[in-house]
């Protein structure tokens, strides 16, 4: 018969003899590949959708991306890629164009973190395939992952993420292997989509939650493909505070997900990589504020780009 | 408790300062994973998960000093999520029961073995608040913050697993009184 009085003692007793001294190799090892893929949200990716106070639907959904984990929300940038694509959409109506308390007082604005990079040739360390690239003076790199790579101008414009107040700054990103995300930002791929420039623009160029521009040949890094202008039309829900669309899952469970919030500019380059695959060149405006003078000094950076080519297997 | 200035830097982005982090709790984390979900594979899942969406969520933990209560919470709802989402799998396959071991006197394994078979059949949220509260040495209120409830909650829910495990133990007594019974 058990004896409440020692009960705790020896269940206390048990769990430590119960309790494994050390966490096995293979989680260690596992971890370390997966912390190498996944960016620390602050850098782009929103650490949650306010979407629980949504309506009971928009609930639902919304605890359907944040039970992933997900819903990023940001990188499509500005400028296009080789050649440029037709007029970019129309300026937001007015009251949208500022999302959010886009604007931090002066004092307490944030400044992208990463790696300050010297004016000239750079390339990237972890991204795969590696990419070449040459920026002028004072760019930051903010993430370099291996299917993640954001770089930020000086004096990026700033837009702070409605829902968690994480700071979010105009950018130049390169994406691996995109696949058409849910508008929710749900972690399964979109059906019936396929992965190659061509489909993934005309999917995007479809979306009744997006404002977007006819999707127009391109060529950027040597790889052939096609831009379109984005930015979110009042048929998008305010699921992130404001109104907000997924745009794409990245391949592989990265966990990383693109999309757009209100307000944003985005330039997106959706290329076919040689070999298969595809990959995203994007030109992000954040804050929707002169745009025109972003994309001029993000597209030099973009014509700049050229990939690594893969060593050819021996024998 | 990692020092703050670590966890500060970890959530600026730095990887080197965040292996530290992992470093100094992956085997704690483990453990008590191990012991809520008792699957090897399942705590593997849960513990990696639960320090992936910390990396990716560090930035939003506005009080270093509250790293260590955040990361149990992130782990045992982890291993929670684990659990639940394998048990579905799990009910498909014969469960073989296990003997309970001859009441020979022979003391501490026999023991073991109960309080093992009652602990198992707590629900897993019951088997979290008993590991935090007995195996990481949680008062009440450490316990509230690590399952992001009141205390009074935290209390209460305590309470009712120690009442469920004594209830498992007594069942599980009484059964095996009624086994070595002559018929």
């Amino acid at each position: 018969m058990t004896r409440p009085d020692d009960l705790d003692a020896r269940l206390g007793t048990w769990l430590a003899d119960e309790a494994p001294e050390h966490a096995p190799r293979r989680l260690r090892d596992a971890l370390e590949t997966r912390l190498d893929e996944v960016p620390q949200r602050s850098r782009w990716l929103p650490a949650r959708p306010s979407w629980r106070r949504a309506t009971s639907r928009a609930g639902a959904l919304a605890q359907v991306a944040f039970a992933v984990g997900v819903l990023l929300i940001i990188l499509l940038g500005v400028a296009g890629g080789g050649s440029r694509p037709e007029p970019s959409l129309p300026p937001a109506p007015s009251g949208e164009a500022s999302p959010t308390p886009g604007s931090a007082a002066p004092s307490q604005r944030p400044t992208p973190v990463g790696a300050s990079l010297a004016a000239g040739a750079e390339a990237s360390t972890k991204l795969d395939p590696r990419l070449h690239f040459t920026v002028p003076g004072g760019w930051t790199k903010t993430a370099d992952a291996t299917s993640v790579l954001v770089l930020v101008p000086p004096d990026a414009g700033l837009m702070v993420q409605p829902n968690d107040g994480t700071p979010l700054f105009d950018n130049v990103g390169v994406y691996i292997d995109p696949l058409a995300g849910p508008a929710d930002g749900g972690p399964t791929p979109e059906r019936g989509v396929g992965t190659d420039a061509k489909a993934l623009s005309t999917w995007l160029a479809a979306r009744p939650q997006l404002m977007t521009t006819r999707p127009v040949a391109v060529t950027v890094a040597g790889l052939s493909g096609y831009a379109i202008d984005i930015s979110v039309s009042s048929s998008a829900g305010a699921l992130c505070g404001v109104r907000c669309v997924n745009l794409f899952n990245l391949k592989g469970n990265s966990g990383v997900q693109f999309g757009v919030f209100q307000g944003e500019q985005v330039r997106v380059n959706i290329l076919d990589r040689s070999g298969g695959g595809t990959m995203l060149a994007v030109l992000e405006d954040v804050d929707g504020v002169d745009v025109a003078s972003f994309r001029a000094l993000a597209q030099q950076v973009v014509e700049s780009m050229a990939l690594e080519p893969r060593p050819k297997p021996s024998g | 408790m990692p020092h703050p200035a670590i966890v500060a830097q970890a959530a600026r982005g730095d990887r080197d300062a965040f292996d530290v982090l992992v470093e100094g709790s992956i085997d704690r984390l483990y453990a008590v994973a191990r012991l809520i979900v008792r699957d090897m594979d399942l705590a593997e899942d849960a513990v990696q998960e639960a320090l992936i969406r910390s990396w990716q969520r560090l930035p939003s933990l506005r009080d270093p000093d509250r790293f260590d209560a955040w990361i149990h919470r992130l782990v045992v709802n982890a291993a929670i999520d684990q659990f639940r989402a394998r048990r579905s799998f799990q009910a498909s396959i014969a469960v073989i029961a296990i003997e309970p071991a001859a009441a020979d006197g022979s003391g501490h394994l026999a023991d073991r073995d109960q309080i093992g078979r009652a602990f198992g059949r707590l629900r897993v949220e019951q088997r979290a608040v008993l590991v935090l509260h007995h195996y990481l040495g949680l008062s009440t209120a450490e316990l509230a913050d690590a399952l992001g409830v009141p205390a009074g909650t935290a209390k209460s829910r305590l309470h009712y697993a120690t009442e469920a495990m004594r209830a498992a133990l007594e069942a599980d007594a009484r059964t095996a009184k009624a086994e070595s019974s002559p018929a």
